[in-house]
């Protein structure tokens, strides 16, 4: 196990950042932090880190508690914070050096290790560039470059991607995918549902400083009573068939926004069936009929009764 | 080796690397040094017409009094001429303290010197500072239980006083000596980025395999590095290019400077390391320095005279009065009795800051 969390308690004076907090991270995998803002995601990362101190309960990195002269456990560990970290006065070359420089010694190690992460993040023509040049993308990409340009084992990534244009996210996603194809564990968290999604082996949800669950994709959809969800659109305007609706068999949940309907079922089969039997037999005439299965977001919505995008 | 040269170099592009520090660490203090010089250099080195002030003093304190003529051996005080002593250099007549303090509201003397060699001044001047000077070396080696022939017999103070030195040298010195405390700009920086408070640099740093000590170090090798440098271009700037005469040769000026320079990294490292905002913290190193050169006399060379009369132990525990007395005596007046207990004293300083700042910069955790 390359982290383990028991019972984290972390208050910040009358607030309650963290409860009762546990957390695993095996190794070689991509663990995804999901959860609202204020849900105690950085502060689950700062103190796994060592930088917060807490009042109740354990962590343990690599097998060890964190002190905070735990330098070799901290030699293995790379982070990327969620605010720029960079100086603006050296150029993206000097920026990864300074802090590669933090951790790996020899200079000669380090010329290679600099070279390769500036690579790694496609910043090789922006080598002599200071940060204020680079677009908010880039600039994204330097933050990662420096954190993990000296080869870390454990990268904690806080949101990496946040005010980034299409292309970079991709690019940095690909990117986090490599590094764990390369052997790095890695935390990772987002606003972003369909990239956590995407990246992650397991995902923990997190809200008011609880972990609501933990598991894979497939694991946190089976945790939930909706197996399929069924949105349609009719021609016809202000019909009331919402009550109607609720009555049909194996509906749990009927919402209407924007004159679309939502229908949210507990069987996985059968149901696109029933709701076009439906129309027809109220002589109604659907613009737009289409299913899904439940989303990061519903399981969010389902268990802590909120949506996860607010 | 390379690694460390390759941080004081980060930390010096990082630190310079903004126009506004640019300004404030560099522009700034020359800016100050030239219009100090064209204010001031008429007053500076216009002939000092020293007249024979009229002092009286305690009949005890008649052999110190006697080394304000600065005798080149020690002298035979059997068969010495005591009016000639008492008319030469200043007026001088024996009083008891009662006459002398109404001598001198009235006006009729301008300093008594009591028993304990003590100066009572009723105004300032350069006789009450050479007077000063001269206690001062007496009392010390009484008190270190040295015979008289101690005193330095081949130092002139009237003299170089008489020629170079006026009260104006003092808002100089005073600025001079805030100058040597400049490394506080960076190291308070540096200091302030090893505790988390907001910075997401100092994430990074915090959560590094790097020790903190070790990067304390950086800050001050680099902080050392930068006000050497800055030293020498005030130095320069002020010897060549506004030929001003400022600065003698002499050795002594070393470790003055270093230990002022000590000082100046501590009180920074210090100031980072306690205050939490960076704003805040730039606010209270440019206040505070400004503050102690004030009191030192950077803006009126009255403040260190009144504050020595009302308030002696601000003078003694101002380092920037430290530092600027000691250039003063060691520059102008070629006198070295105090050198070794400022220097010390602020070494004292800068181990119990430093000692602190580490301390609270381990411990601090969110």
């Amino acid at each position: 196990m390359v982290i383990k969390v028991e019972n984290l308690v972390k208050e910040f004076k009358e607030i309650r950042a963290l409860d009762s907090f546990n957390l695993e991270l095996k190794e070689g995998e991509i663990l995804g932090l999901i959860g609202p803002n204020g849900s105690g995601k950085t502060t689950l990362l700062l103190s796994i880190l060592g930088i917060y101190s807490y009042d109740k309960g354990d962590i343990k990195v690599f097998g060890q508690e964190l002190k905070p002269n735990s330098y070799d456990i901290k030699r293995k560990i790379g982070y990327v914070p969620q605010d720029l970290a960079l100086f603006e006065e050296l150029t993206v070359y000097e920026n990864v050096d300074y802090f590669a420089g933090l951790y790996v010694h020899d200079a000669k190690k380090r010329k290679e290790l600099v070279k390769k992460a500036i690579q790694f993040v496609g910043l090789e023509k922006f080598e002599k560039f200071v940060p204020s040049k680079l677009s908010g993308g880039l600039a994204r990409r330097l933050n990662i470059a420096c954190g993990i340009a000296h080869e870390p084992e454990l990268i904690f990534l806080d949101e990496p991607t946040v005010a980034v244009d299409a292309q970079s996210r991709s690019f940095i996603l690909e990117g986090i995918k490599e590094l764990n194809r390369q052997g790095a564990s890695i935390i990772y968290t987002s606003h972003y549902l369909e990239e956590v999604e995407d990246i992650s082996d397991r995902i923990a949800i997190i809200d008011q400083g609880r972990n609501i669950i933990t598991g894979t994709n497939e694991e946190l959809r089976d945790s939930i009573i909706t197996t399929e969800i069924i949105k349609f659109t009719l021609l016809e305007e202000n019909v009331d068939i919402l009550k109607d609706l609720r009555n049909l068999s194996h509906v749990i949940d009927v919402t209407i926004k924007d004159s679309e309907y939502t229908v949210k079922f507990d069987n996985p089969n059968s149901n696109i069936g029933t709701i076009v039997q439906f129309i027809k037999d109220k002589g109604l005439t659907y613009l737009k009929l289409y299913t899904e299965v439940p989303s990061l977001n519903d399981v969010f919505l389902e268990l802590t009764g909120k949506e996860l995008r607010d | 080796m390379t690694r460390i040269l390759t941080y004081i170099r980060y930390e010096l592009k990082i630190f310079l690397g903004s126009p506004s520090n640019m300004f404030w660490m560099i522009a700034f203090p020359l800016l100050l040094l030239t219009v100090f010089s064209i204010a001031f250099s008429n007053l500076r080195f216009r002939e000092l017409n020293l007249e024979k002030a009229s002092i009286a003093y305690d009949e005890e304190a008649f052999m110190s009094l006697y080394f304000v003529e600065a005798p080149k051996e020690m002298p035979n005080f059997a068969t010495l001429d005591r009016s000639s002593i008492e008319n030469s250099l200043f007026k001088g007549q024996a009083m008891t303290k009662d006459q002398a303090l109404e001598a001198l509201q009235e006006g009729q003397i301008e300093a008594y010197v009591d028993k304990n060699l003590d100066l009572v001044i009723s105004k300032n001047g350069i006789n009450q500072m050479i007077m000063d000077e001269v206690l001062t070396s007496t009392k010390q080696i009484a008190s270190l239980n040295l015979p008289l022939t101690a005193y330095e017999f081949n130092r002139n103070y009237v003299e170089n006083s008489n020629e170079k030195s006026s009260p104006i040298d003092v808002v100089f010195y005073s600025l001079f000596a805030m100058i040597t405390l400049y490394g506080a700009y960076l190291s308070s920086v540096i200091g302030n980025r090893l505790i988390v408070r907001g910075q997401s640099v100092s994430l990074r740093n915090t959560t590094s395999s790097t020790p903190k000590a070790w990067q304390v170090m950086i800050s001050v090798a680099a902080s050392l590095l930068w006000s050497l440098f800055l030293i020498l271009i005030i130095v320069i700037y002020t010897e060549l290019i506004l030929k001003q005469d400022f600065f003698s040769p002499d050795v002594k000026n070393v470790p003055l400077v270093l230990s002022a320079i000590l000082f100046g990294i501590a009180w920074g490292l210090f100031l980072g390391a306690m205050i939490k905002k960076e704003s805040m913290q730039t606010a209270a190193t440019i206040s505070s320095l400004l503050i102690l050169s004030g009191l030192s006399g950077l803006f009126n060379n009255d403040i260190p005279l009144l504050i020595q009369r009302y308030f002696p132990l601000i003078t003694k525990l101002n380092p920037v009065s430290l530092i600027s007395k000691e250039l003063i005596k060691v520059n102008m007046l070629g006198n070295y009795s105090t050198l070794n207990t400022s220097v010390l004293q602020l070494l004292a300083y800068s181990i119990v800051l430093i000692g602190i700042s580490i301390l609270q910069i381990r411990r601090k955790r969110a």
